[in-house]
This record gives C-alpha cells, sequence and structure tokens, in this order.
C-alpha cells in the first residue's frame, strides 16, 4: 500500500523534473492519480472525497488571499517605479564590489522576497548586478541564494501559512523554531555570497560586516514571526532591518558614500507602501479592540468524521478559522489601496496604471493559483483517505531514528521539484507532522526543518532558475546555473538537517 | 476559447472552486449522485489542465 500511496507524489517529481511539466500540469495529474488511488485502492467513498475537496479549497482560499494581495501590492510599487528607486540608490551607498554583493543580492533581494516574492528578487536584482560589472552567472547565484533564507515568512508568509493550514497548528507552536532556523540560515548566506563573489579573499573581508548584518536579519525576522506573532511580516521586516544596519555598516567600515539629499524624498516616496504596510499590520494586529472587532467575521465549517471502505477514521473537525478582514491577504488589499492613492497623487502613474496592475496580476497569478489549488486538493485527498498515514507508517520504518536528518531533505525535494516553498508545505507538512508524531519526535522541530528546508532548496529549481537566466541574458545555460548552485545550496540544507536532529535529540 | 493557455486555466479554477464548494452541501445532504457528478466536474477541471492545446 505505501508504494500505491507515493504514486501521486512520484507522478509530480517525474513529470516536473523529467519531463519538465509546468507546476499546473503536473499538479493536475497528480490530483488524478491521487483520486484514482484514493476511490480505487483505500476505498474512499465519496463523502470521504467530497469533504476533501470542500477542506482544500478553504485552504486554498486561505493561501492565494496571500499570495493574490502580495503580488498586487508588489505591482503597485513596481508600476509607481518605486522598486526601481530603491534598487537604484542602493549600489550608491558603497563601491567596495563586495558589499554591493551583499546589499544588493542578499539585503535587498531578500527584502523584495519578504514584500513580494514570486521569482522577483531575482528577476529585480540579476539586472542592476549586471549593470555593476558582475559576470551574468554571478548575478544570477548571488540573489539566488540570498533570498533563500527569506522564503518562508517572505511573499507576506504565504509559505508559512501553507504549513499552518496544512497541519492544523498554531503559528505560535510552529513560529519559533522555523524562524530560528531559517535566521541562522541567514547568518551563514552572507559568508557564502562573500564566497560566490570574491572566494575565501571575500569571505575574510567581508566576514564581519556579514556576520553583523546577518545576525541583525534573522534576529529580527525571529523577534517580528515569533516573538510579536506577525509572521506575515517576518522576512519583511528583516529586510527592511538588513537595508537600516547596511547603511550603518558601509559607513562604519568607511566604504560609504551615503546617499544625496535630493535623492531622500524620492526614496521615503518609494518606500511609502512598506511603510504603511507596517503601520496597518500593528493596527489591525496588535490593537486588540481593532482585532477582536474586525476578526467577527470568519470562515470555518465543522467537517464530519468519515470512514474509508479500509475502515480509516478521519476524525470530525474544522478548519483554521480564516478571519476575513484581519487575514495577511486583507492587510495587503488595504495597504495597496492606500499605496496607490499616494503613489497616484504624488504623479508616478502613468496613464491606465490600475487596469495595468489588475490585468497583470490575474495574468501571472492565474497558473500558479491553479497548480496550488490541485495539489492542495491531492495533499488533502491522500489525508482523508488514508494514502499520507500508509506513507508515514513506512517512512517512520524505513528511517526511524534518522528522520529528523531526513525531514528537511524531503521539503527540499518538494520545493525543487514544485519550484514553491509553499508548494512543498502543502504536499509534505501533513506527512512529516504523521511521521514525527508516529516516532514521537518533536513536531515543531521537523516542521521548522520540511519548511526550512524548502525555502532554501526552492532557489535551485529549475522553474526559479529559468526566471533568473532570462532576465541575465543567459537563456539555455541553465545547467551551468544548477551547477553552481547546487553546492551552496546542498551545504544549507545540510545545515539545517544538523539543526533539526540537534532540537529532535538535544532539545534547541 | 480553450484555446488560450490563461482560459483553460482559469476556466479548470473555477470549475473546481464551484465543485469543491458545493460539494459540501451534497455531501451533508446525502445526495450522492449528485456529489459523484461534481466530483466528476473536478476531474474534468484537471484533464483540461492536462491539455497543451
Amino acid at each position: 500500500m505505501p508504494i500505491v500511496a507515493s504514486v501521486p507524489i512520484l507522478v509530480i517529481l517525474v513529470l516536473m523534473i523529467g519531463f519538465r511539466w509546468g507546476a499546473a500540469r503536473a499538479g493536475a495529474a497528480g490530483y488524478l492519480a491521487a483520486f484514482l488511488i484514493a476511490a480505487v485502492f483505500f476505498g474512499a467513498g465519496p463523502d470521504a472525497l467530497a469533504y476533501a475537496h470542500t477542506k482544500a479549497f478553504i485552504l486554498t482560499l486561505d493561501v492565494l488571499f496571500i499570495i493574490w494581495a502580495a503580488f498586487l501590492m508588489y505591482r503597485v510599487a513596481e508600476e509607481a517605479g518605486a522598486i526601481k528607486t530603491i534598487g537604484r540608490l542602493l549600489p550608491s551607498l558603497t563601491r567596495d564590489r563586495g558589499m554591493q554583493a551583499l546589499l544588493i543580492g542578499w539585503v535587498f533581494a531578500s527584502f523584495l522576497q519578504g514584500a513580494g516574492g514570486f521569482g522577483v528578487p531575482v528577476a529585480v536584482t540579476a539586472p542592476l548586478l549586471i549593470g555593476l560589472g558582475f559576470s551574468p552567472l554571478s548575478a544570477v547565484i548571488v540573489p539566488s541564494i540570498g533570498h533563500g533564507w527569506a522564503v518562508t515568512f517572505g511573499s507576506m508568509g504565504s509559505s508559512f501559512n501553507a504549513l499552518l493550514s496544512a497541519t492544523g497548528l498554531s503559528a505560535s507552536t510552529l513560529a519559533p523554531a522555523s524562524a530560528l532556523f531559517l535566521g541562522l540560515a541567514c547568518v551563514l548566506t552572507g559568508p557564502i555570497i562573500a564566497h560566490a563573489v570574491d572566494g575565501w579573499a571575500g569571505v575574510k573581508r567581508l566576514l564581519l560586516p556579514a556576520l553583523v548584518i546577518g545576525v541583525v536579519m534573522g534576529a529580527v525576522q525571529l523577534a517580528v514571526a515569533a516573538g510579536a506573532g506577525l509572521w506575515n511580516l517576518g522576512a519583511f521586516a528583516g529586510g527592511m532591518a538588513g537595508l537600516a544596519v547596511s547603511v550603518w555598516v558601509v559607513r562604519w567600515g568607511g566604504a560609504g558614500t551615503g546617499v544625496e539629499r535630493s535623492e531622500r524624498k524620492p526614496l521615503l516616496l518609494a518606500l511609502s507602501a512598506y511603510i504603511i504596510l507596517i503601520l496597518f499590520t500593528v493596527v489591525f494586529l496588535l490593537i486588540p479592540p481593532i482585532k477582536n472587532w474586525l476578526d467577527q467575521v470568519f470562515i470555518q465549517i465543522q467537517f464530519p468524521e468519515t470512514v474509508t471502505a479500509l475502515g480509516y477514521v478521519s476524525p470530525a473537525g474544522s478548519n483554521r478559522p480564516i478571519h476575513i478582514f484581519t487575514h495577511a491577504g486583507a492587510i495587503l488589499v488595504y495597504t495597496s489601496l492606500v499605496s496607490y492613492i499616494i503613489y497616484h497623487r504624488a504623479g508616478m502613474y502613468l496613464p491606465g496604471a490600475g487596469k495595468c496592475i489588475l490585468r497583470m496580476t490575474v495574468k501571472s497569478m492565474m497558473s500558479s493559483s491553479l497548480s496550488i489549488a490541485l495539489m492542495v486538493a491531492m495533499a488533502t485527498m491522500m489525508q482523508q483517505s488514508g494514502m499520507t498515514e500508509a506513507l508515514a507508517q513506512d517512512l517512520a520504518d524505513a528511517v526511524g531514528k534518522g528522520f529528523p536528518l531526513i525531514a528537511p531533505w524531503i521539503g527540499g525535494i518538494g520545493a525543487f521539484m514544485t519550484g514553491s516553498n509553499t508548494n512543498s508545505n502543502v504536499v509534505f507538512a501533513g506527512l512529516q507532522k504523521r511521521t514525527a508524531e508516529l516516532l514521537a519526535y518533536n513536531v515543531p522541530a521537523i516542521l521548522a526543518g520540511q519548511t526550512a528546508g524548502a525555502a532554501l532548496a526552492s532557489v535551485a529549481a529549475p522553474t526559479k532558475i529559468v526566471v533568473g537566466t532570462s532576465t541575465a541574458g543567459m537563456e539555455g545555460k541553465e545547467g551551468e546555473v544548477l551547477r553552481a548552485l547546487l553546492g551552496y545550496t546542498a551545504l544549507l540544507v545540510i545545515f539545517i538537517s544538523i539543526l533539526t536532529a540537534l532540537a529532535s535529540f538535544v532539545g534547541l | 476559447m480553450l484555446n488560450n493557455k490563461f482560459n483553460r486555466h482559469l476556466t479548470a479554477f473555477v470549475a473546481i472552486a464551484l465543485a469543491s464548494i458545493f460539494l459540501y452541501p451534497l455531501a451533508e445532504a446525502g445526495l450522492m449522485m449528485y456529489t459523484w457528478s461534481l466530483l466528476a466536474l473536478a476531474v474534468m477541471a484537471a484533464l483540461l489542465t492536462l491539455l497543451t492545446k
């Protein structure tokens, strides 16, 4: 049975890696395989399949609300030229090439991941780095490695939200370990970028500033996501703090040239959308009377118990409530509307920009929305029919005590094959959680390994590499980029494996 | 209309969304014939996603 249960996942893996299918088509094939196997081999009746679909749709809405709204906000800022302004002013802070790589390929790329994601960090920063004289290969691999640590809590926390929805666990349970693992990976990322640009000489020269920036970004993400409970702002706040501390670091190191006074107003205007986002998040999520009043409207459905023909019982229960007006997606929508008005009044839009923003958002998001809907439906059917349980039992028997070392690689493979930390969490988080429970391991630590491994490996996914190569004029050289990325990515995932094992065996 | 990839994906997404929404009340009411029909709609949407032309 476990072999049959693994077929939907294998179908996606083989079609995406072996046959280079897109996520939507491969997701559809995986969905069909799961549907067939659940009904024929695991005895799932129409009731179990029906409830699985409704559960999947609610989970999909929860995930897509953030993804759509985050992309809308990114388009609002991009169409106004705000991203270009920030990207143009950053290199002027320092003439040191290594520091420029850290500032643009790591700090700015992480900030972009926190605010938007969706391949934007590499697409925006690779041309900037080439313009500064970096080789196209360096221009692609530096931001690719640079933003990996920010993926889970980036895109306004969409991947972390998928982890919450797929496992039914609370943010306060999962955020501390996840943010800690990724924060430590952030500290390691700085020296890795220095190595990628200038070899060991670069590591030696830039170690101190890289450590200072890395510790600040990682600590701020941990404090915001786990301490303050604002997991949707974790990577964004880390990126913002990174931008602020970088200015201080380059001045302190004597390599700074500063931003001219005439440039300060455009920079402030460019950053206004992000300042509003922080304000709205604080107002809507941290002021109890406002939050409680808005939280009255939510979607939560009670699902009955279902039993398959093989006797697998899926217990009765309800989904994690979706609070419509305080959802991270809703806050992004409010921010997008106010930012649009500000940029519009400042004359930063060309005629027809509003329509263009909406059209681009719908067009860009449709394919990924469908792939998420199909993969979520596949994962939910697998859970409802007992396929996930069968796989987890088999995995627990096969790897036993070594599971904490394996868990991040499962997440990593999921992200590598789907090109997405979110998709990996949707497909594998339930399996990882159940296997950890069967082996009596610390569930938050294993799930932190899942999402951190997925985040760091997602940057090497072929679908993401194509975005980088196409913006850097390296079309057809994806293999070269993959080879350059694999060593660094593997190093980071090994690091996460060690952390997961330490947290599971020793307690961290 | 379905020659266009965007339209195919939009149609498939809407079909899956509608099927998923209405499956809950149908399953609650025990209307298994209608439940199977909507499950078939979701499967058709997945098959539509597989098409390349």
